[in-house]
């Protein structure tokens, strides 16, 4: 089919040329028409103020010449003040007539710049087009938004943008809250899909539904493409065009016809037109030969690497999918819908679907049941009971109710290609959080204003207190290897990032008793991580952090940052090489003898950008490796493309001497100079880290006198901070010993 | 020697899986997770001669462990899934599983 017919503007549409939308009455049609139209689709507010709801009837003067069935609250413009932030569109995804109608309806509700809420309600028909029912998911589950019931009118029109509905919301204590909306399309969600091959596959991208003779009695017979599928499921399914060869050699030089998870990402970051790291409902699917797995995998959703996963799949035609069984009657057939399945089922998996046998594991977006019999895309067609031939014969190429209420209707970040990572929110799990905890997790910035200057690295201090009267055993690296702790980050208007980071230390556990009131402490570099700057761009950003414990999660407060935009050009321009892998790595690990480019950059930094915050960062960081002497690796035979051994490259580990003098000056400029403010950019913990290793050097080399002044200087700054006694006994601890040491 | 092929299937989430065959250790690796996109965490093929063997798959990090005995005599497919509830499944087929 053609995009043109489909296209909604059309108005008055059959069956035969509309997927989404479907008329109720039979055909064919009378004139004029005493029938129903459908109604379901994505509708959204046209953006007004909001608007003020008193008891009344008649809606329609504000909002055209559509009457609304039934009687409901008059509104008003109200007067509204100057919005900080843009007013944002509500949803609403009504789902009740159309292909496999599901009778609920879901929205989005902008609450203010930086949190919505998504709910869903099932419905049920109380009269033509009037629609009520129970609100009974909403993500946040707490929140300000506390409606429990919907009812829904709509406003029937032949043209479908003129279809108007009516949302009121009452329940939950609240005054009954009215939205008008305006259809906007037949389908729930826009989609692309892309198409790429090797030489000598034909990609199987549409299938005859009855070629083969083993199908359900009932079923039409039809050509049927896989946008046609998911234009079924309720999205706006279109392909890009952009279908091309990937050369095998695109992962090296090795022509191998069998592929790698890794190799598929990079030929996809190569081959698809739409490559981009972030959330788009967008995805690749590449059709090769097969997997190094072997012949036993048919296809995989590959992308599970990096921050934006599900983004590509892969089908696999030298695999079991292309050998029909044993007698089969019509093995061409079989394997072209085989190979046919197989896409729309990997494709699947893009959209965050599990197969119908996983639907119960942890992290279902609802608790779901599994349905290990369901003739759906994403069941295997040989698990069902009397295996493939069963499976065929009842299939009626859709997807289950249970994974069209997930595509069409969970928050949209779930499903989104490239959103939440694969399996997360494949549902949503509520965190078992304790009523009454024994343990509270902080995340906090040592500083009056959460502000931050444009470039200025990010560090943030987790705090984990017994807030109980018992004392508590609690493992002492648990902050240090962060390997229970998470810690997620969202700019506003952008989807929620993980933060991943550089590396994880992977610690001897040791017990510790936390005794009432006390308190755990450990810095994070939260600017830069494995998944590139999550920090980076000028902005409001929500962080919040939890802690999974062996029976409880602990959750900390979300705190909001602000990244201020650049204080001048000359950052502006620097900030294009500031924000790279290398020099996020530098400053996580605070210094590298050998990414010599970061180090280029962050001393265009030190001698550019003068008083402004990320050059004490850069200082440490180019000063700290010069401290002491240290080993490198060195390969001799220049940049290695292909991963070998190091003793085959001539390899040597070189030792590079020290540059105290250098490193000193630079330390000095960065930690001593206005230590208030060294203090608030390092935040305490590492400023603390940074003058310890500092003074310790100094007193290797007998320089006491400057060490005990650091120490005194630390210990003022610190408790001017109102820095914690344990921490300033510390320092005293340490300024004494060095006193009491006799230095070289 | 018949080959008997190791299928580490569904519900592994970073597990210790210890397998013998008649008492031997034969397979015994931490970290095993089931990739959900193909139900499949890890796959590994055992040489043994002909002869009925007494395999025994214990997952340690949920207190489970389960023993199955198994005629080898031709390459013989074993299929090992956990459940939520910590019980062992298996799955015995004389031809490969497929993934998808």
């Amino acid at each position: 089919m053609t995009r043109q017919e489909h296209d909604p503007s059309i108005g008055l549409m059959s069956p035969e040329t509309i997927e989404g939308i479907a008329i109720h009455s039979p055909l064919p049609l009378p004139w004029p028409l005493p029938i129903s139209l459908a109604v379901s689709g994505l509708y959204q507010t046209p953006g007004f103020p909001l608007m003020e709801v008193t008891e009344g009837s008649g809606v329609a003067e504000a909002f055209g010449p559509q009457p609304i069935p039934g009687s409901i609250p008059t509104l008003r413009p109200k007067p509204f003040p100057i919005p900080i932030f843009p007013v944002k569109k509500e949803e609403l995804r009504l789902d009740v007539d159309g292909r496999y109608p599901l009778m609920i309806a879901s929205g989005v509700v902008p609450l203010t710049g930086m949190q919505k809420v998504d709910w869903i309600a099932k419905l049920s028909a109380s009269k033509p087009y009037q629609y009520t029912g129970k609100i009974w998911y909403k993500d946040p589950v707490a929140t300000l938004f506390t409606y429990t019931e919907v009812l829904i009118d709509v406003t029937p029109n032949i043209i479908p943008s003129l279809r108007k509905a009516a949302v009121t919301f009452t329940g939950g204590g609240l005054p009954d809250r009215v939205r008008i909306f305006k259809m906007q399309s037949p389908y729930f969600h826009n989609v692309e899909f892309e198409y790429d091959h090797t030489a000598g596959i034909t990609p199987q991208v549409t299938v005859a539904t009855c070629a083969h003779t083993n199908h359900p009695p009932t079923l039409p017979s039809e050509t049927l493409s896989i946008e046609t599928v998911y234009r079924r499921a309720g999205f706006d399914a279109t392909n890009t065009g952009a279908a091309g060869v990937v050369p095998l050699t695109i992962a090296g030089q090795n022509p191998d016809p069998r592929w790698s998870d890794q190799e598929m990402h990079d030929a996809m970051q190569v081959y698809w037109s739409r490559f981009a790291n972030k959330a788009q409902w967008s995805m690749w699917t590449f059709f090769a030969d097969q997997h190094e797995f072997g012949y036993n995998l048919g296809g995989i959703m590959f992308d599970d690497i990096g921050a934006n996963e599900r983004q590509g799949c892969a089908v696999f035609y030298n695999s079991f999918i292309k050998d029909a069984p044993v007698g089969d009657s019509n093995p061409v057939a079989w394997a072209e819908r085989m190979k046919y399945w197989t896409a729309v089922h990997e494709m699947g998996h893009c959209f965050n679907l599990a197969h119908s046998w996983q639907k119960s594991l942890p992290l279902s977006w609802i608790p779901l049941a599994n349905e290990p019999e369901a003739y759906s895309f994403m069941n295997y067609p040989y698990k069902v009971t009397g295996g493939q031939a069963a499976f065929f014969g009842n299939f009626e190429y859709r997807f289950s109710d249970a994974e069209l209420l997930f595509m069409r209707h969970a928050p949209a970040r779930f499903a989104e290609p490239g959103a939440a990572a694969w399996f997360d929110h494949h549902g949503f799990q509520e965190a078992k959080i304790n009523p009454e905890p024994k343990l509270r997790l902080d995340i906090r910035l040592n500083r009056t204003k959460p502000q931050f200057q444009f470039m200025e690295p990010i560090v943030a201090e987790l705090k984990l207190k017994n807030v109980s009267t018992e004392p508590q055993l609690i493992d002492e690296t648990t902050l240090t290897t962060l390997e229970r702790v998470t810690i997620v980050m969202k700019k506003d208007g952008k989807t929620t990032r993980l933060y991943v980071p550089y590396a994880r230390h992977c610690l001897q556990p040791k017990v510790k008793v936390l005794m009432p009131g006390e308190s755990l402490y450990e810095s994070v570099f939260l600017s830069a991580g494995r998944n590139g700057f999550d920090l980076a761009e000028p902005g409001y950003y929500l962080l919040q952090a939890a802690l999974q414990l062996e029976d409880e999660e602990v959750i900390s407060a979300p705190i909001t940052l602000r990244v201020a935009p650049p204080l001048n050009y000359e950052a502006e321009y620097l900030a294009q090489d500031f924000f790279s892998h290398d020099v996020g790595r530098v400053l996580a690990f605070d210094g590298s003898r050998v990414l010599t480019r970061a180090n280029d950059t962050l001393r265009e930094i030190v001698a550019k950008l003068g008083d402004q915050m990320v050059v004490r960062h850069a200082r440490v960081a180019l000063a700290k490796p010069l401290v002491r002497g240290c080993k490198v690796l060195t390969l001799s035979d220049g940049v290695q493309t292909v991963l070998r051994p190091a003793c085959q490259l001539n390899a040597k580990i070189q030792m590079i001497t020290a540059e105290f003098d250098k490193s000193r000056s630079e330390l000095t400029t960065a930690l001593a100079s206005n230590p208030n403010l060294a203090a608030e950019t390092f935040g305490h913990i590492d400023f603390k880290y940074y003058i310890d290793r500092f003074t310790d050097a100094l007193i290797e080399r007998g320089e006491r006198k400057d060490a005990v002044q650091l120490q005194d200087n630390l210990y003022q700054t610190l408790s001017v901070r109102k820095v914690a006694d344990k921490v300033l006994m510390d320092i005293k601890a340490r300024r004494d010993s060095y006193q009491e040491k006799k230095v070289a | 020697m018949p080959l008997l092929h190791v299928a580490l299937q569904e519900g592994f989430s970073n597990d210790a899986v210890i397998i013998q065959v008649d008492d031997r250790e034969v397979f015994n690796q931490s970290g095993i997770r089931t990739r959900n996109q193909i139900g499949l965490a890890k796959y590994f093929a055992l040489n043994f001669p002909d002869g009925t063997r007494k395999i025994t798959i214990s997952v340690p990090s949920r207190q489970c462990s389960k023993t199955v005995t198994i005629d080898i005599r031709d390459p013989i497919y074993l299929g090992v899934s956990l459940t939520n509830d910590n019980r062992i499944l298996h799955e015995i087929s004389p031809g490969p599983f497929g993934y998808l």
